[in-house]
């Protein structure tokens, strides 16, 4: 008896028991505690031998057999939900997870109804966005860019000021030397430092953790400052509640403030000077714009006579009307802008083109043969949602004709025509772009050289990519002709069709050399233009 | 966090192996075992201050699990799945039985698949790290789906006999 229940158990447990011995395990669980026992032991092997072998508690011997199939690829949230071996399930994942759950919106938990899993949304993770940055220097595991979603996690600020926003509406300004973490929208930890934290009526219960309690907010503005176990708080508009552990909570109003020392508390009068405030660090930023506006500028004079300088295009019209995109070196016609409009870039007070609109490009003509060439440009993308997004393209695509644009997947692609029935050949990079990214300037440089078949690609001054041609796969020169920067494809009366190529994004200074930029080159571009 | 946050962490992460296991040995896809499982999170957060801290916390949070897992039975109606509500309640009395000592015995688990060789190793590794059926395995290593099944019902036996003869490194 026991024997066959067991059996029952474990071919249920194998998913191949079949619906009448099913059956006969059902009345035997109901009717019979020894076995609903044996089952849930069983259960709880099998699911740890699962768990432990899928978190990596438990080491793989063998390789991978050549027909498995993966199950769906796992939520991040979660994956830390399905436990590792009990012993070595680390409790802090779990506090994470369910205080990730606990803030979640409710049409967020993934639904499965009559088991049709709805289809994939894009997903991002985070509850506040780094909206300004000032020289912020990060240490740590994070270091985000300005725009990036920030979720959980330690953030180390060693020197600079930033602005954090919550999507519950607050907003913090953190100044180096700093350690947080963000929990959820309306709740963050202080590990140390100093910020100043407003709290809009919508975020009002918005809670930061000390080192020594907490701060609950009611309301408006306040300020912390920690180091180690004491610190300071300043309310500096509205109300505030502050909870110990052990004493009753305090209220604190408008001016008031309190010193936490040696476990000790002492009412003090608020500081609002000692805290930036979200208008100061606003200036600061603007200062610090303007200051790298001026020295790309200058470094925008020197690039107009370099050497082996074939095109560029510094965008820096004034009259968004103008039709006109001026070009260096002199002798060149102007590109012309078709529908691409003229928006702000990299700073405020500098141009760039939105290429979004039906239809947008530049139309250029660079003469000559070249043995070697650098795609240099700034971009900031919204999305890739065409199969091939536009960098520059040539018209045609003759033998040794270029065209450089992004795939899909968020790939550098810069590829040559080989000429009449022999198709191209393509040098792809990494995937260097994901809708995370959509806040971001991204310097993108490709180069080629016909001697060596060598292309690179780089993004951010590093090199991403190197990858060399097989000699059938070489041209002999390198030609442009009449091409367009952000898109593809001139229609013909005859063929009126046209691929949609046209980058839905913006091009922020676009520059073309006649040689192979140099790995230190390309750095140093990297640091004269980037925001 | 506050105090009962902190309190239903602590308590939920040592009754996770025990939901775990209950919801997985009645949900058998895994992305739906991981969402009926946070499903089960949010449940028992949401109703914590309904839990009688005088009763094991283990036995209660697998009572909330067991509407989510019946809640997921209905909706998957079309499939027949193997136990009635009866049973159902059945198992749930059982897993909130398991002693403290049948997990404890989970510790020695690492050391007793060290311990399986070559085609028990091997099924073991499909069958857990790959999440590969009976069936997939057989087509795989060339043999019948039932000396599959048979070969882990005597794996698993294995692993049990081993982890009850292994000493606790603590003990």
């Amino acid at each position: 008896m026991k024997d066959h229940s067991d059996d029952l158990i474990h071919r249920y447990l194998d998913e191949t028991l079949p619906p009448d011995e099913a059956a006969e395990l059902n009345k035997l669980v109901k009717n019979n505690p020894s076995v609903a026992d044996r089952l849930a032991e069983a259960a709880l092997l099998h699911h740890t031998l699962g768990s432990g072998f899928r978190s990596g508690s438990l080491p793989l011997r063998s390789g991978h057999p050549n027909t498995h199939t993966d199950h769906p690829e796992r939520k991040p949230l979660l994956s830390i939900f399905t436990p590792a071996l009990p012993w070595a399930f680390a409790a802090a994942a779990a506090i994470v997870a369910i205080l990730t759950i606990k803030n979640l919106p409710p049409d967020s938990v993934p639904a499965t109804v009559d088991g049709r899993a709805s289809a994939p949304e894009k997903l991002n993770t985070g509850f506040a966005v780094l909206t300004r940055v000032v020289d912020p220097l990060w240490t740590g595991q994070n270091s985000p860019a300005q725009g990036d979603v920030l979720g959980e996690g330690l953030l180390e600020l060693d020197q600079g000021l930033v602005q954090i926003e919550f999507f519950s509406g607050v907003s913090l300004v953190v100044e180096g030397q700093a350690a947080l973490e963000i929990i959820s929208p309306d709740e963050m930890r202080l590990v140390r430092g100093k910020l100043r934290a407003h709290v809009p009526p919508p975020a009002i219960g918005f809670q930061i953790h000390t080192p020594r309690g907490t701060v609950l907010d009611l309301g408006t503005e306040f300020a912390l400052d920690f180091t180690g176990e004491n610190g300071e708080l300043h309310v500096i508009d509205g109300e505030v509640e502050w909870h110990e552990e052990t004493a009753p909570e305090i209220l604190l109003t408008q001016g008031a403030a309190l010193r936490i020392s040696e476990g000790k508390t002492a009412n003090i009068s608020a500081d609002p000077g000692r805290f930036t405030s979200s208008g100061q660090l606003a200036a600061k930023v603007a200062r610090h714009q303007n200051q790298r506006l001026s020295s790309w500028q200058t470094h925008s004079l020197a690039t107009r006579n370099h050497p082996h300088l074939l095109a560029y295009f510094p965008m820096e019209e004034t009259d968004s009307w103008s039709r006109d995109l001026s070009v260096y070196p002199n002798h060149l016609a102007s590109g012309a802008i078709v529908a691409a409009k003229s928006v702000p870039g990299r700073w405020p007070d500098k141009h760039a083109l939105d290429f979004s609109p039906n239809g947008s490009r530049v139309r250029v003509n660079i003469p000559g043969d070249h043995q070697a060439i650098t795609f240099s440009t700034w971009a900031k993308i919204d999305s890739l949602d065409r199969q091939y997004n536009a960098l520059f393209l040539t018209d045609n695509y003759n033998k040794g004709e270029p065209h450089w644009q992004l795939t899909e997947k968020g790939e550098l692609f810069l590829s040559f025509g080989l000429g009449k029935g022999k198709s191209h050949h393509v040098f792809l990079s990494p995937v260097i772009w994901d809708h995370s990214d959509s806040e971001q300037w991204l310097h993108l440089v490709s180069t080629y050289e016909v001697a060596t078949r060598t292309c690179v690609h780089y993004l951010n001054g590093k090199e991403i990519s190197r990858n060399q041609a097989i000699p059938e796969k070489g041209i002999e020169a390198i030609n442009i002709g009449s091409a367009q920067i952000g898109n593809w494809g001139l229609p013909t009366r005859e063929e009126p069709e046209f691929a949609v190529r046209n980058l839905n994004g913006r091009l922020d200074e676009f520059t073309i050399y006649a040689t192979a930029l140099s790995p230190s080159e390309v750095q140093s571009l990297y640091q004269a233009g980037k925001p | 966090m506050d105090r009962s946050t902190a309190d239903f962490t602590r308590q939920w992460t040592a009754a996770l192996p025990k939901v775990a296991a209950f919801v997985g040995s009645m949900v058998f896809d895994p992305s739906d075992r991981d969402d009926v499982l946070q499903d089960c999170a949010v449940a028992a957060m949401t109703s914590f201050d309904r839990y009688d801290s005088s009763r094991p916390f283990a036995a209660w949070v697998i009572g909330v699990a067991r509407n989510q897992v019946r809640l997921y039975l209905r909706r998957k109606s079309k499939d027949p799945h193997v136990f009635d509500d009866d049973a159902l309640d059945a198992l749930v009395e059982a897993f909130s039985r398991v002693k403290p000592d049948v997990e404890h015995k989970l510790t020695q688990l690492e050391y007793c698949v060290e311990r399986l060789e070559g085609r028990a190793r091997q099924l073991c590794e499909f069958r857990y790290a790959h999440d590969m059926k009976p069936a997939a395995i057989a087509a795989e290593l060339d043999m019948t789906p039932n000396t599959v099944a048979k070969s882990l019902q005597r794996i698993r036996e294995q692993l049990r006999e081993c982890m009850e003869t292994t000493p606790h490194p603590a003990s």
